[in-house]
């Protein structure tokens, strides 16, 4: 068992089936907000309780202070934005051995990112 | 040398004219063995006869191959020196990968490096270790042809306040048949609605409705599935949902959700989904 050290993703490197694994990171998501009278697109872990975000209640959209969600409030204006160190272990074909000319290893992984622990 | 074709060798010894075969290599000719696997642990043995016409005698050979684990391409060449391949048969010998999941071609080229000329496909097939590629009389399969392979697999669990988001392997093209998300909710407030994206890594494929209403504190498990699933209420939170049929995704596509009124607390179990999967073998 793995973890990524990007977006803190746990996994297995090979599965049940032994069949190897590729983690990609996912983005983070971002919410549109009012804060200080300025539109912001913020990651989702910094909105603060006296930002404003736009909820559809009762079927209206309609400005919501964070603090002042209700149950049934579904936030609108989410978007997604790019994860640094964003890790994607699927492969494209490694170099050819400049020997024989023939692919003759596995291939190398698109984004190493931030790299894994192991736990 | 002779042509092989306009003056069939013939053997010293007896002085008997051996017949035409396209088993006949004149020390020029190899055999390379390509392979694309997506399985750990496997060895690929090639095993045959071969009329040595330099010694006029019957020689066995056997050869191995450790095909990469990734599904990207792996290639060997040996040498086969002047004679004819009377057959060879290549299988799984380590690793019991199921069918499906080892890819063997066998071609006979000229050259020893990767820019060899290839004049002949002796066999290509999946491998097990009980099913071979044999020749000859094994038909020539294409790695797209037949049921594919079933796999359930148990993807990331992502961290906390994340999305799933699952990507087919380079090399592989998957079906997806079923999909299990479960969320549970942060103490923080808002309804949550967990849809379901398919995209090719950069466009929007198709997006499921999003139907189950996770509030504070409240778990919510998702089944979408392929063929007859509809929209229905199981208990609870608990919902399942249509994905569409005959979804072919190839590598690089992903399988991810989209989660309305998403907290930081919030927390993905880690998705299980079953796929059919081939192996591109390009």
């Amino acid at each position: 068992m793995v973890k990524c050290n990007a977006c803190g993703a746990v996994y297995e490197p090979i599965g049940a089936d032994r069949r190897r694994y590729f983690h990609a990171c996912p983005p983070i998501t971002a919410r549109h907000i009012t804060r200080g009278g300025k539109e912001l697109h913020i990651p989702i872990d910094q909105v603060m309780p006296t930002d404003t975000v736009t909820v559809l209640r009762a079927g209206q959209p309609q400005p919501v202070l964070v603090s002042a969600l209700l149950p049934d409030d579904l936030i609108l204006g989410d978007t997604l934005v790019a994860r640094p160190g964003a890790r994607n272990e699927n492969v494209v074909p490694a170099p050819v051995d400049p020997n024989t000319k023939l692919p003759s290893t596995n291939g190398v992984p698109i984004a190493k990112g931030d790299g894994v622990t192991k736990l | 040398m002779p042509d092989p074709v306009l003056t069939p060798p013939q053997d010293e010894a007896t002085r008997i004219l051996a017949p035409p075969s396209q088993g006949y290599v004149d020390g020029n000719d190899n055999l390379r063995i390509t392979s694309f696997n997506s399985q750990t642990g496997v060895i690929v043995t090639v095993s045959g006869r071969f009329y040595d016409l330099d010694h006029r005698r019957i020689q066995t050979f056997s050869r191995t191959h450790t095909p990469n684990t990734d599904r990207t391409v792996k290639q060997t060449i040996e040498k086969l020196g002047r004679g004819y391949l009377l057959n060879l048969i290549a299988r799984a010998t380590s690793g019991a990968p199921l069918y499906g999941e080892t890819y063997v071609l066998l071609e006979l080229v000229r050259g020893e490096t990767g820019t060899a000329d290839v004049l002949g496909v002796l066999g290509a097939d999946f491998v097990t270790l009980r099913h071979g590629v044999a020749f000859p009389g094994s038909p020539i399969v294409s790695p797209l042809e037949g049921p594919g392979y079933c796999r359930s697999v148990v993807g990331s669990t992502p961290g906390v306040g994340a999305e799933i988001v699952e990507t087919v392997p380079s090399g592989a093209r998957w079906q997806l048949l079923t999909l299990a998300t479960t969320l549970v909710a942060s103490a923080t407030v808002a309804t949550r609605t967990t849809t379901v994206i398919i995209d090719d890594g950069t466009n929007n494929l198709i997006q499921t409705v999003g139907i189950n209403q996770a509030t504070a504190n409240q778990t919510a498990i998702n089944y979408f599935g392929n063929r007859g699933v509809q929209i229905a209420l199981l208990s609870g939170q608990n919902v399942t949902a249509p994905i569409g049929a005959d979804v072919l995704l190839s590598a690089g596509a992903r399988i991810r959700t989209s989660t309305g009124s998403l907290q930081v607390g919030d927390q993905y179990a880690s998705p299980k989904y079953l796929v059919r999967e081939w192996l591109e073998a390009a």
